[in-house]
């Protein structure tokens, strides 16, 4: 217990020493706001540019349409910003030689890995969150139509908060296999990205946690059954990657 | 061919001046954070690539350059820490 008040007192210096928190903070919101504002702007300026085809294609453009932009906009931007940055949660520890002295005075592994998942898992939550709203709140004003609501934003956040805590532990564990934090990166983008392929498949993707950024599009039917199986084994692979993250953390050579 | 009448710039002003409340926000976080970055570039070492790149990088890659410098940029001094 006391390794890891120490490294979540540590872990929230060095965020902000390391403008961890700016970066994640502008990776997440930065979109919630532009996002919507582009897409009431862009059939404006392009009106002149485009066939009229296209153009009523924009016009078309409602509240949910312009919330599910945001949410493809937030897991293709928002997961290059949260991977790039985080990359190195385990690997500069160990790379950097961070560790000797604190496992020389008796640190737990435990500790460390458990303070760092929590620490970004509710730093990420609640840039998140924000986000959600903020978005909610500018497609509100900005656009008619729809069922959006701000019952379906927060059960939506809902959702890319498990993807993402899912997402972070994957990170944590890939940091903790590989030196080099930005493999440890890279890896993470390819698999998550990779992933939603299988969105298009049904019988699969249910077992998969991209499954949980498809529900959160989905608007009106974002709570189902369908779920179940998905948020099972997302909770599953949280604890095991951050299990198998504190085994590999025990078993490294830090010095 | 291509028309933009006089008509359709006054159009388009006005929806910008319409929505330039929802822009503030967006304009405050861009160049707070640009002139975050440079502050950071000038008061510590750059990785990778001269202050003068990295300044260039961060002036001219909207949103994206100051991330980019904060993320990659200011490795050194992390590393140094």
């Amino acid at each position: 217990m006391r390794s890891f008040k120490a490294y979540f007192k540590k872990e929230i210096l060095e965020s902000v020493r390391g403008n961890k928190y700016l970066i994640l903070f502008v990776g997440t919101i930065f979109w919630a706001l532009m996002d919507p504002l582009m897409l009431k702007l862009l059939p404006l300026i392009l009106k002149n540019y485009l066939p009229a085809d296209l153009i009523v294609l924009f016009s078309t453009f409602n509240r949910d349409t312009a919330f599910q932009t945001f949410l493809n906009d937030l897991f293709q931007i928002g997961t290059i910003i949260i991977a790039l940055t985080l990359m190195g949660l385990l690997s500069n520890e160990v790379s950097l030689k961070k560790l000797v002295f604190p496992y020389s005075r008796g640190a737990s592994p435990a500790g460390v890995v458990l303070a760092k998942y929590i620490h970004y898992t509710i730093t990420i939550s609640l840039f998140i969150l924000i986000a959600f709203l903020t978005n909610y709140f500018y497609i509100n004003r900005l656009f008619t139509g729809g069922m959006l609501s701000i019952e379906i934003a927060l059960k939506s956040s809902l959702l890319y908060i498990l993807y993402y805590s899912v997402l972070l532990s994957i990170l944590l564990y890939f940091s903790s296999l590989f030196k080099r934090g930005l493999i440890a990166g890279i890896s993470v983008l390819v698999l998550g990205y990779s992933l939603s392929i299988f969105n298009q498949f049904e019988t699969i993707r249910v077992y998969l946690p991209n499954y949980l950024l498809f529900k959160a599009a989905d608007i009106g039917h974002i709570f189902d059954n369908s779920l179940i199986p998905t948020v099972i084994i997302s909770f599953c692979i949280i604890i095991l990657l951050v299990f198998f993250s504190i085994l590999r953390m025990k078993k490294i050579d830090v010095a | 061919m291509i028309h933009i009448t006089v008509i359709d710039i006054n159009f388009i002003i006005t929806e910008i001046l319409r929505l330039l409340p929802f822009f503030i926000p967006i304009i405050i976080i861009q160049y707070g954070l640009m002139i975050f970055a440079l502050v950071q570039l000038f008061r510590n070492e750059a990785a990778y690539l001269p202050k003068w790149g990295w300044a260039l990088i961060i002036i001219f890659f909207g949103i994206i350059g100051p991330v980019v410098f904060l993320i990659v940029g200011k490795k050194k001094e992390i590393e140094n820490d």
